[in-house]
């Protein structure tokens, strides 16, 4: 397993969709999923995502499928125990002040939902 | 336009409309398939990327298949790119100062250094044109050859080993050295051969210092498109204002800038090259991967903007 070498934004983002899942349930999110959470492109999540496999920060499976389903199947990413426990340490070291950011029309309901919030400033 | 013909455009307008979406799909399908191929090097993750991919772009709407395709296909020629250039800094080990001083030389300085005196030659060749210094053109263009063809020849036994795909520059050196010589017998061939000659120049210090790009952007960008402006006008000039030596309709002063700009333009994308490859030949990883970085294990992100510096 090897280690985060570099943390970029989309990076902290893509693990920020990722934790959230997490922690709403440990959802499973597959990758056109993340892309539009994280509104970033297809080859810049990927890119990420097989960075954070290399670490073993996340892990992914294929997706159950009726076998009448001629197509191809989806891959899905979750975060890893260690991972999860990684992901909130480098997202309070380098997004100490992060609150969720809407996105209207490209993000699911979990990113907006503390928007709705009393706490909420 | 008759109403005909009017009917059969909408009607081929229709069909291509309703045509495109497949054809763009299947062509997305492919692109990601080729990318894959281009940026996985590992069998599992290679077949599992391939099977993913097509289904993400089966998920994605209609519209964005194909611009997502296509930036699956760029990224995977640039991190192809990349990967290759880190393999080629991995061979060399970190060197000193004087280290890499002879791995310049030895590598595109090699080719660069006995362009440099081609380029050297050519000015001889040119202040002899137009200030009548009695220099023989027949023998300049004759010796410039002939440096051309070792200089080749030289690349060919030292460089190809280390790069074989500078062996392609053997064949087009010699062609060129052999258009040089033979160019001496005629003032029009001659020209001919000391445009093809400073192209062939450029073009060896623009391959050789490919990495020219990464130095900054004023040496990267602004000056091989300069140097290739001033090469083309130069070109334009010579061909289209007759022959220097048997006297042609512009003055002789025109020649003497257009000669001047056309040498001093291509040495200086020499020394671009030969400087860059000195620069960059004993790096061999990132400057800010050495910094510390708050959280173990990771550093600060990368921008654009230093890899332009790097």
């Amino acid at each position: 397993m090897e280690s985060l070498v570099r943390v970029t934004n989309p990076l902290l983002d893509v693990v920020e969709i990722l934790l959230e899942a997490f922690d709403d349930g440990r959802r499973e999110l597959h990758g056109w999923a993340i892309m539009k959470a994280a509104a970033r492109s297809g080859p810049t999540v990927y890119g990420v995502l097989d960075r954070l496999e290399d670490c073993g920060w996340i892990a992914g499976r294929w997706e159950q499928q009726e076998p009448e389903h001629n197509r191809p199947r989806r891959r899905l990413y979750q975060l890893t125990p260690t991972g999860a426990v990684s992901a909130r340490e480098l997202l309070a070291s380098r997004r100490p002040d992060r609150r969720p950011r809407p996105r209207p029309g490209l993000t699911s309901g979990t990113r907006l939902r503390p928007l709705l919030s009393p706490d909420f400033p | 336009m008759s109403r005909g013909l009017e009917a059969f455009a909408g009607f081929v307008a229709g069909l291509f409309a309703m045509e495109y979406f497949d054809i763009t799909g299947w062509l997305a399908h492919k692109l990601v398939r080729w990318s894959v191929r281009l940026r996985y090097r590992e069998p599992e993750r290679l077949a599992a990327r391939e099977e993913e991919l097509a289904a993400l772009i089966n998920d994605l709407p209609r519209l964005f298949r194909l611009p997502t395709a296509i930036g699956f296909a760029s990224t995977a020629v640039v991190c192809s790119l990349m990967r290759h250039r880190r393999a080629r800094r991995e061979t060399y080990p970190r060197l000193s100062p004087g280290e890499r001083a002879v791995a310049a030389l030895r590598g595109p300085g090699l080719v660069l250094a006995p362009a440099l005196v081609l380029f050297g030659l050519e000015f001889a060749v040119a202040a002899s044109l137009i200030s009548g210094f009695g220099v023989s053109s027949l023998a300049v263009a004759a010796l410039a050859g002939l440096v051309m063809g070792l200089a080749a020849g030289l690349l060919a036994v030292v460089e190809v080993l280390a790069a074989p795909r500078l062996a392609a520059g053997l064949a087009s050196g010699l062609t060129l050295g052999l258009l040089i010589t033979l160019g001496g017998h005629s003032a029009a061939g001659f020209v001919c051969g000391l445009c093809l000659g400073t192209g062939f120049g450029l073009g060896i210090a623009f391959a050789a210092g490919s990495t020219v790009r990464f130095s900054s952007r004023i040496i990267g960008i602004a000056l091989p498109g300069l140097l290739s402006l001033i090469f083309i006008a130069a070109f334009v000039v010579l061909m289209n204002g007759g022959d220097p030596l048997n006297g042609g309709s512009l003055p002789k002063g025109f020649w003497w800038v257009a000669g001047s700009w056309l040498t001093f333009g291509s040495a200086a994308g020499c020394v671009a090259g030969i400087a860059n490859s000195v620069a960059g030949s004993g790096r061999t990883r990132h400057p800010r991967s050495s910094q510390p970085s708050p959280f173990p294990g990771t550093q600060d992100p990368i921008t654009s903007a230093d890899i332009l510096r790097s």
